[in-house]
């Protein structure tokens, strides 16, 4: 399917469509080189990301490791004491940042990972596999956040490089071939008008002779 | 409730007593027999055991391992009063003093409650009034909206002085974490002197309170060391047992594994390890070479030791316990040693039952019973 219709074989019209023939190879070229910038944040981005994937899995196996234990030695009734003895509370902050013109967010955490003698509970009241599990707990919550923040990083940058991965292809095997050929066709046109104004004047001129 | 003169016969009446309550306890072939059944066939057999006034009165309000869990954790606070009830003069002031554990647990909560604003139900559905305090009070103290007002009530309690003195300027963060520190430290203090001058016959579990305060020492200076950057933990250490704050104080900056090594020995801890460390492997070859390798390899890398060989030594504790009271079977000791043994029975079903509830196998729930 063509790009263009309707195209009048006018000198106008061609220039019209020769500017907009360089715009779009230039907006080609343009995003052609964010798409290779994109691609190779993506890159340097996703190890990153499997890394603190795989850690993150890692303390997710850990805590899962440690619940039946605690639960099994200090049962329900110690382990929601515990729970509503803590008096540091995690705080998440949510910013963003410019990376090739995408604002991707930034995740960030505070008050993640406590001193023992910090975390409200009592050291004589509670055993140690309460501090086990809490320990585990806020590793995993660290693990979260460093996570949260480079995939959401990396699904906004591959959601980009799918959008501009369509315009640059639309723009190299639609856009600037249909305005090329339109221009083409319009030159072709024009040369063919030329051709029988100057057959016309020949005959006209032949005429008057 | 029964008021005795303490005489070398109410000491007779009371050690049978509990010695008959003793043998009514879970034996061992009765936890391999429940390490292979499943959750309703567990609840069956605590509610035919000593077990059934809870379960039957608290099966429609829940179900599953959250009846067992109340039902266990009332019978434990049944239990403990009944033996309030029982207990003669001195003897009943020791008993209020080795409960009042329970007091601290359910005082800390309440005040935690009421500054954090966590509705009383909630709370009270945790509360474990095994102590001197009975759930009238425990519900009253509910009902007050300050701390200032829960520590006004608390006039009668034997830590009143601690709590009112700490909460005077208001709640401040880490108040609440050092407040339950000190009144462990008291507790501890309490029953120390309690059993060297109260009652007559009560340094016959001074050996026993001795050990167990070291090794709660040993395992805290371990959580410390683990997880905290403090340099001075004299105040998170329990004074009176074989070792003494400042003798922590020094290990705790130990780097090196002879003179760690050493101390522990000196201690008799490594002894306690090593059998600890026995038990769990089931290996008679276990020396004590094996169990300081271990131990220092924890310590060195900031870690906890492992909860399976605290469990062992709690054990060997127990087991302890249970030789002293044999060899002072009128004292203060049988009584104490049964109380422990109760505590632990609570704690050995408990773990077996969510061990069935997480769905591990039997060999690993094993581990984590104090038998």
């Amino acid at each position: 399917m063509s790009y263009l219709r309707d195209v009048r074989p006018t000198k106008s019209e061609l220039l019209v469509l020769k500017t907009r023939l360089k715009i779009a190879v230039r907006s080609h070229k343009t995003l052609q080189m964010k798409l290779d910038g994109l691609i190779m944040e993506v890159t340097r981005l996703a190890p990153e990301v499997k890394a603190e994937y795989d850690l993150l899995r890692v303390r997710y196996r850990r805590v899962r490791h440690l619940l039946a234990p605690a639960y099994m030695i200090e049962g329900m009734l110690n382990m929601t004491i515990a729970a509503y003895s803590v008096e540091s509370k995690t705080e998440i902050e949510l910013s963003e940042k410019n990376l090739f013109g995408i604002r991707v967010p930034v995740i960030t955490g505070s008050n993640v990972r406590t001193d023992l003698v910090d975390r409200g509970y009592g050291l004589l009241g509670t055993s140690l596999v309460i501090d086990d599990l809490a320990d585990a707990y806020e590793k995993l919550v660290d693990a979260i956040i460093a996570y949260a923040g480079n995939a959401a990083a990396l699904s906004h940058l591959i959601a980009e490089i799918e959008r501009i991965t369509r315009r640059v292809k639309a723009l190299e095997h639609v856009v600037i071939p249909s305005l090329e050929k339109s221009i083409a066709t319009i030159t072709a046109s024009r040369e063919e008008l030329e051709r029988e104004e100057r057959s016309r004047l020949f005959h006209v001129k032949k005429r008057w002779k | 409730m029964h008021h005795y003169l303490v005489t070398p016969s109410s000491y007779r009446y009371i050690c049978t007593r509990i010695g008959l309550k003793k043998k009514s306890l879970i034996t061992p072939d009765q936890y391999s027999r429940l390490l292979n059944m499943e959750l309703p066939q567990i609840i069956r057999f605590i509610g035919e055991s000593g077990y059934h006034e809870e379960v039957h009165t608290l099966s429609s309000a829940y179900s599953d391992i959250e009846l067992i869990e109340h039902a266990l954790t009332e019978n434990l606070a049944k239990t403990y009063r009944s033996i309030l009830s029982i207990a003669p003069g001195a003897l009943r002031e020791l008993a209020e003093q080795y409960f009042s554990r329970w007091d601290i647990e359910n005082v800390m909560l309440i005040l935690r409650g009421c500054q954090f604003h966590i509705p009383g139900d909630r709370i009270r559905a945790v509360l474990i009034p095994a102590g001197v305090l009975d759930p009238p009070a425990l519900d009253h103290l509910l009902t007050l909206r300050s701390i200032h007002e829960i520590a006004d009530h608390l006039s009668s309690w034997v830590h009143h002085d601690i709590i009112s003195a700490r909460i005077t300027d208001g709640y401040r963060r880490g108040l609440f974490a050092s407040l339950e520190n000190e009144l462990y430290l008291a507790y501890y203090d309490n029953l120390l002197s309690d059993a060297r001058f109260g009652i007559r016959g009560g340094d016959v579990i001074l050996p026993h309170l001795r050990f167990e305060i070291d090794i709660l020492n040993i395992r805290n200076i371990f959580r410390l060391r683990a997880g905290s950057k403090v340099s001075d933990i004299t105040p998170f250490m329990v004074s009176g047992g074989y070792m003494t704050p400042e003798d922590f104080q020094r290990l705790y900056g130990v780097t090196d594994r002879e003179a760690f090594v050493s101390e522990l020995s000196r201690a008799g801890i490594l002894t306690i390890l090593t059998e600890a460390l026995k038990n769990l492997r089931c290996d008679e070859n276990v020396c004590e070479a094996d169990a300081a390798d271990v131990v220092w390899r924890r310590w060195a890398a900031h870690k906890t030791p492992l909860y399976t060989v605290m469990l062992s030594v709690n054990t060997m504790l127990l087991h302890h316990l249970d030789g002293l009271a044999r060899r002072h079977q009128f004292s203060v000791l049988p009584i104490i040693s049964y109380l422990e043994h109760k505590r632990y029975e609570i704690a050995n079903l408990r773990a077996i039952a969510r061990g069935k509830q997480f769905g591990v196998n039997p060999d690993f729930i094993r581990q984590h019973l104090v038998m």
